[in-house]
């Protein structure tokens, strides 16, 4: 297993962005089945207190039908009807009519034979005998609501205990999902960055032997033959650098800031890259303005030379790359193969590559992304399919 | 011995009586109503009072409509199997015979029977 260091840890974005999602999910569907125990706890608890509430008030309706029945056989002499302090009382006929009602709410349920209403517990008993006329007899008593606030208490501590349990047990879960998918990007940095200390040697000597080259005594052929030597190690040399700033240069604690003149600088990068342009027949238009800027030259360099490669491995034969450089704000638009504007988003993310016919590990924006950010410069990327690509810089 | 001036008044105060109780009778059959007129007579030779059987009634029948409907019933056809009086009562008084009273008199009837004895109006 390959343990996590300082050097990967950037590469554990994606797997953040995987975590949340899968926390996220997690979480609410936990949230839904809390809720519903809740409610099916919440329910229970009711039901458990009405049965307790019902036992009380059948006693009290005993004691009213007995009240009932005296006074019916007696009514004459006394036709009041019996009152009770402990609760209050209504009869009906066998048709809902009301015979007489103490009930302070009014609305009666005579499907049901206990239940609350506004505060109310109300029991509906039908009589044997109808005494007075009543067929149904509600008794109404003050609903306690103190097991409505334990309730709630229960289910709110529970609740919460259980969502961070369950939280602790879903994050648990999520990094036993992503181990492997670490363990792959962990495997690619390390194969990356061994690879490029090997190459470092041959590479500057392919480099330094094309620079001391006489080509003034070459045969044209020959001439042709170095010229495309050239072009293959400088986008090796390119794709030589991105990967040394990703797996050395990257964890430099200090950034060496100076002075940058921006324009010089593209306008080096240019000339640079221009045996690569030149092999597609692509055109510079530069529009310069003096500009200054505070940053390490060697990202600085890594940010230019990212989106002009970039600029021409994507652009048609014959193409342009415009480069419009003003202050506070630079502007690469090429006259190539563009991007879906779907993906876009996509772009700055690493070993993503939506064009498989360049070569490339798809890592350059993932840098220049980076560098900028640390620089708080803000990049915004137009392109549409068959037009070209425009990349502005603004600071 | 009356003289002949004397029994002549005698039989004309006679006549006048007769002629009083007549008017009053006919006076105070006008006043009363179709429940006085056709219930109270003979059951207030009964030992059971109107208003017991009243209330035998709701015992049984609850609401106005069904306790109107089954006095009605009854009416028309007693039976000793229908009643809601005790045994001993329908062996000493019987059942009653089915009353002759027409539809619209007899609804008259048990109309002021439930207002004057139901429950709802008086119980406080």
């Amino acid at each position: 297993m390959i343990g996590k260091n300082r050097l990967t840890s950037s590469l554990l974005k994606s797997e953040t962005k995987s975590l949340v999602r899968f926390l996220t999910l997690y979480i609410l569907l936990s949230s839904v089945v809390i809720v519903l125990l809740s409610i099916f706890y919440y329910e229970s608890q009711n039901r458990l207190v009405l049965a307790q509430q019902r036992t009380l008030l059948s006693t009290y309706a005993h004691e009213m039908i007995r009240k009932l029945k005296r006074t019916h056989h007696f009514f004459e002499e006394s036709p009041i009807y019996p009152r009770d302090s402990r609760f209050q009382s209504a009869i009906y006929d066998r048709e809902y009519y009301k015979i007489f009602s103490l009930l302070e709410v009014t609305k009666v349920s005579f499907n049901e034979e206990i239940y609350r209403t506004k505060g109310k517990l109300h029991y509906v008993t039908v009589l044997d005998n109808y005494y007075l006329g009543a067929k149904y007899l509600v008794i109404e008593m003050d609903d306690d609501h103190q097991w409505i606030k334990a309730t709630l208490q229960d289910i709110v501590v529970f609740g919460l205990v259980a969502l961070i349990a369950l939280a602790l047990f879903g994050l648990y879960l999520s990094r036993l999902f992503l181990t492997p998918m670490r363990n792959s990007i962990l495997l690619l940095d390390r194969f990356i960055k061994d690879t490029t200390h090997e190459l470092n040697t041959p590479l500057s000597a392919i480099l330094a032997n094309i620079e001391l080259m006489d080509t003034s005594v070459m045969v044209e052929k020959n001439k042709k033959k170095l010229h495309r030597i050239n072009i293959a190690a400088k986008t090796v040399s390119a794709i030589y650098k991105d990967l040394t700033y990703l797996t050395l240069e990257k964890d430099r604690m200090t950034n060496e800031d100076i002075d940058i003149d921006v324009g010089r600088l593209i306008n080096d990068r240019v000339e640079y890259f221009d045996i690569l342009a030149q092999s597609k027949n692509i055109t510079f238009e530069l529009q310069l303005t003096p500009t200054h800027f505070r940053m390490d030259k060697k990202k600085a360099t890594r940010v230019v030379d990212n989106l002009l490669s970039n600029a021409i491995k994507y652009n048609r034969r014959n193409g342009t790359i415009t480069i419009i450089l003003q202050p506070n704000r630079l502007e690469i638009i090429d006259s190539g193969i563009g991007i879906e504007e779907s993906k876009i988003p996509y772009i700055f993310d690493r070993y993503l590559r939506f064009n498989q016919s360049e070569g490339g590990f798809g890592i350059g924006l993932s840098i220049v992304k980076t560098i900028l950010d640390e620089y708080r410069i803000a990049i915004e990327v137009y392109s549409k399919l068959d037009w070209g690509t425009q990349v502005i810089l603004t600071w | 011995m009356k003289s002949l001036y004397q029994r002549h008044c005698c039989s004309i105060k006679v006549w006048i009586k007769i002629l009083f109780a007549v008017m009053i009778w006919v006076s105070s059959a006008k006043t009363q109503d179709a429940f006085e007129k056709h219930c109270m007579g003979c059951h207030a030779k009964l030992p059971a009072s109107l208003e017991r059987i009243f209330f035998n009634y709701l015992l049984v029948y609850s609401s106005q409509k069904d306790t109107q409907e089954a006095i009605i019933y009854y009416l028309k056809s007693p039976d000793k199997d229908i009643s809601l009086m005790s045994d001993l009562f329908l062996d000493t008084f019987g059942v009653k015979k089915a009353t002759k009273l027409d539809d619209k008199t007899l609804k008259e009837a048990v109309d002021i029977y439930w207002k004057r004895y139901n429950v709802i109006d008086k119980i406080r």
